[in-house]
């Protein structure tokens, strides 16, 4: 049920503008075994808990990876980001949960990539990361 | 008594233009000082001394035999032009009324633009000059020959005293020599020449017993076989106790060469054990890097949604509350109730109003919306993907410590690997691997040889037996046979006269060494301190030495520094009184182990030594110190300080 990508658009696009980013992405090093659909996960978890939803003015051409790709595991992120967007009656919408999640995709490779990894000047990517999950679990508040 | 007056030097590696002259003051006693800092030639003085007389520098430094033996800077001067130089070193000695001229040179040849001199031509030469004024020259191999006579080569150690070197004396090999030398002076080799003698005509006369009868002739033939077996096994000893000694000299030589260098092949070795170390260390290193990675990538999204999942449980939670979610049934389960008429739950047929209440319930859950199974079904996930990020961060502290653990066991590897890689910097590696590979080739010969050694040892104790036990059945034989009572008494008479020769030159022997003996140990009693320390000074059969300690035990290996020194000094000055040559004495660092009471103790024996032979003291300026000065500079003839130029670097001289 939760995998189950009926009704949803064959495709998850990703801005135009967005191209260029998805690109630095794909040269740094800490990234070297991604696919497109882990580059995106990770830019709409950067745009949701940076609270940064931006509209698309315009998608790239061809889609960004195929939507029957994406894990049960990846279904329950999107939904769960959908739902709290929301409420749970988007997903009697499926076309848009994926403008939900597309958008803050949107904004959060534009965070990920011109606000944090652009400006690294001390350490490393991976010194970076940490420091980040670090403090992003702080805010949660584990251990709970 | 050898006494040297003057040294003139030039261009001798730092000493271009050089001479030094050893006034005796007549007021004060021989003594000679000579203070130079670290790298100013003190030590080269002595390789001088020692070239001159040997054509040997034992004391050269490391990397120093790397360069050329001429001064470097009449090396630069002249390279461009191309030139004849000549290295040479001029010793005027004084024996007695005697005058001695020691002249060494070397001739080479400098190619326009080559900085590497050839050798074109070498000539040693002795001036002796008696006292009736007549002069004598000896050139090459006799001047070689001769310098022995004044000061023995295998014997230097104990004129040229380096106090930085003071272990390696008393080794076995030296013990030889002075077993030998011994054997020189006390003209026993005169005796030798009687027993060989006497042994001959000991054996005719045998041979002429033996021809009176067959069974005599037997015999006689069988004890000539074994007698023969001894000697051909003595002189395998001999060989063999020769080549031991050239052999733990030649590794002595390599190891004193190499103190300080590195052994390249060991070197490397260990750079590649610890190199390997660390690419191991490293590739852990790099796995707990990658396990670090994959934890915090795989975090980073659970803690961005986070919120969003607690959101989602949370509707679940009041949905389920408000009865908005059905609980869980199946569906076909329901539907086999009805179409049997048969609940197995309460195992009861059904009237028509049950199945008529099962087909409204049936009804009522179908109205529960495809939109609520699928929030239903997102619950299980989120609360397993929220309970994995539990302990997150000691997961992250442990990866952590191991990376710092790795890390820091790298850092020390590439320091330890820096270090080890600039301990072969700055050395011609080829050559020293070199050495190191000569050593421990003379090592094993060393371990050959003295194998046939003990080998022919024992086999000569063997033949021995065999020999006497042959020579009784002769005597039993001979006593039979009256004709030969005439030769018998011959026979008898050489024996007893070989016998007689033999205990002589033992006694002899025993003398010299007696001599030895009780002069170094009064020597070594006047010098040290704590005298109650020790008891006594011991010098074997074979010239090996030892200290007694006071409670009856040898510990000459185990004194200290200071001690040795003073020893190996009472020792020196021993044998100078009791070889004949008594010569003077040249020691570089003579203080350099000692300290407090000792250090005055050495001055003060060093006063007194000068009263009656000559010593030239090489000191460091920190040596020469107060209480030093205090002591020599009221009774030293001479003082002297040695200084290096630092652009021309060249030695100077200037009297103090």
């Amino acid at each position: 049920m939760m995998g189950n990508s009926l009704g949803y658009p064959k495709t998850v696009d990703r801005a135009k503008e967005d191209i260029k980013r998805y690109d630095f992405l794909e040269k740094e090093n800490l990234f070297r075994n991604f696919q497109n659909k882990d580059y995106f996960m990770l830019a709409l978890a950067f745009g949701y808990a940076n609270n940064l939803r931006l509209a698309i003015k315009k998608k790239a051409s061809g889609g960004f990876f195929r939507t029957e790709t994406l894990t049960p595991n990846d279904w329950m992120i999107i939904k769960s980001i959908a739902i709290t967007e929301e409420s749970e009656e988007i997903l009697k919408e499926p076309e848009e949960v994926f403008k939900v999640i597309e958008e803050y995709a949107h904004g959060g490779v534009k965070i990920l990539v011109d606000e944090q990894l652009k400006n690294i000047t001390f350490g490393s990517t991976e010194k970076w990361l940490e420091k980040y999950v670090i403090d992003l679990y702080d805010d949660i508040g584990e251990d709970r | 008594m050898l006494s040297i007056d003057k040294i003139e030097i030039k261009n001798y590696r730092q000493y271009r233009d050089f001479e030094i002259t050893f006034d005796n003051n007549p007021s004060k006693n021989n003594l000679h000082i000579i203070i130079g800092a670290n790298d100013t030639g003190k030590t080269n003085l002595l390789n001088a001394i020692n070239w001159c007389l040997y054509e040997e520098e034992p004391h050269l430094g490391k990397n120093k035999e790397e360069m050329p033996i001429l001064n470097t800077n009449t090396i630069n001067e002249k390279m461009n032009k191309g030139a004849e130089l000549e290295v040479q070193v001029k010793i005027y000695a004084r024996d007695e009324d005697h005058k001695l001229k020691f002249i060494r040179n070397h001739k080479y040849a400098l190619h326009k633009g080559n900085k590497n001199p050839v050798l074109q031509d070498r000539d040693y030469k002795i001036l002796h000059t008696y006292p009736s004024g007549n002069t004598e020259i000896y050139p090459k191999e006799d001047a070689e020959e001769m310098v022995n006579q004044f000061i023995p080569k295998h014997l230097r150690k104990f004129f040229f005293f380096d106090g930085e070197e003071i272990k390696t004396y008393f080794k076995s090999e030296l013990a030889s020599q002075i077993k030998k030398h011994v054997f020189d002076l006390s003209n026993i080799d005169l005796l030798e020449r009687v027993e060989e003698r006497l042994t001959k005509c000991h054996k005719d006369i045998r041979r002429d017993i033996s021809k009176l009868n067959p069974k005599l002739e037997r015999i006689e033939k069988e004890l000539a076989g074994f007698e023969k077996k001894i000697e051909n096994l003595e002189n395998m000893r001999d060989k063999a106790e020769e080549q031991m000694e050239k052999a733990e000299e030649k590794y002595e030589e390599l190891k004193n060469k190499l103190r300080g260098m590195p052994d390249p092949d060991d070197i490397q070795e260990q750079i590649d054990s610890l190199v390997e170390k660390r690419d191991k260390r490293r590739e852990k290193l790099s796995k707990y890097i990658k396990e670090k990675n994959e934890l915090l990538l795989g975090h980073v999204i659970s803690f961005s949604v986070y919120p969003a999942w607690e959101n989602v449980l949370d509707i679940i939670r009041k949905k389920r509350e408000n009865k908005e979610l059905p609980p869980p049934y199946d569906p076909e389960e329901v539907q086999k109730i009805i179409d049997e008429g048969y609940c197995r739950l309460c195992q009861r047929e059904l009237d028509s109003d049950s199945i008529g209440d099962v087909k409204n319930l049936m009804n009522t859950l179908k109205i529960d919306s495809k939109l609520n199974k699928e929030l239903q079904s997102m619950e299980l996930p989120i609360k397993t993907k929220m309970n994995t990020i539990k302990g997150f961060k000691k997961k992250i502290k442990k990866i952590n410590s191991s990376i710092n653990d790795y890390e820091e066991d790298i850092e020390e590897l590439n320091e330890e690997i820096f270090k080890l890689e600039e301990k072969l910097k700055g050395h011609d590696n080829e050559k020293i691997a070199e050495l190191h590979k000569d050593k421990e080739e003379w090592k094993e010969i060393f371990k050959d040889k003295s194998q046939t050694y003990h080998d022919a040892k024992a086999e000569i104790k063997v033949a021995k037996r065999e020999k006497k036990k042959r020579e009784e059945k002769l005597d039993k034989e001979r006593e039979k046979e009256d004709k030969a009572d005439y030769l018998n008494l011959q026979e008898d008479f050489t024996k007893e006269a070989i016998d007689y020769v033999v205990k002589m030159k033992k006694s002899i022997m025993d003398d010299t060494r007696y001599q030895l003996e009780s002069l170094t140990k009064k020597y070594f009693f006047d010098l040290i301190w704590k005298k109650e320390t020790y008891k006594n000074v011991k010098i074997d059969e074979n010239y090996n030495v030892d200290l007694i300690h006071k409670d009856g035990y040898s510990c000459y290996g185990t004194a200290g520094a200071a001690v040795r020194q003073f020893f190996a000094l009472s020792f020196t000055l021993a044998l100078h009184k009791i070889s004949g040559f008594d010569a003077q004495l040249i020691i570089d660092t003579p203080v350099g182990r000692t300290s407090g009471r000792h250090r005055k103790n050495l001055a003060d024996t060093m006063k007194q030594v000068s009263e009656n032979k000559q010593i030239i003291l090489l000191f460091t300026p920190d040596e020469y110190d107060k209480k030093i000065s205090k002591r020599l500079d009221p009774v030293a003839s001479n003082r002297f300080k040695l200084k290096m130029i630092e652009e021309e670097n060249e030695t100077n001289l200037e009297e103090l």
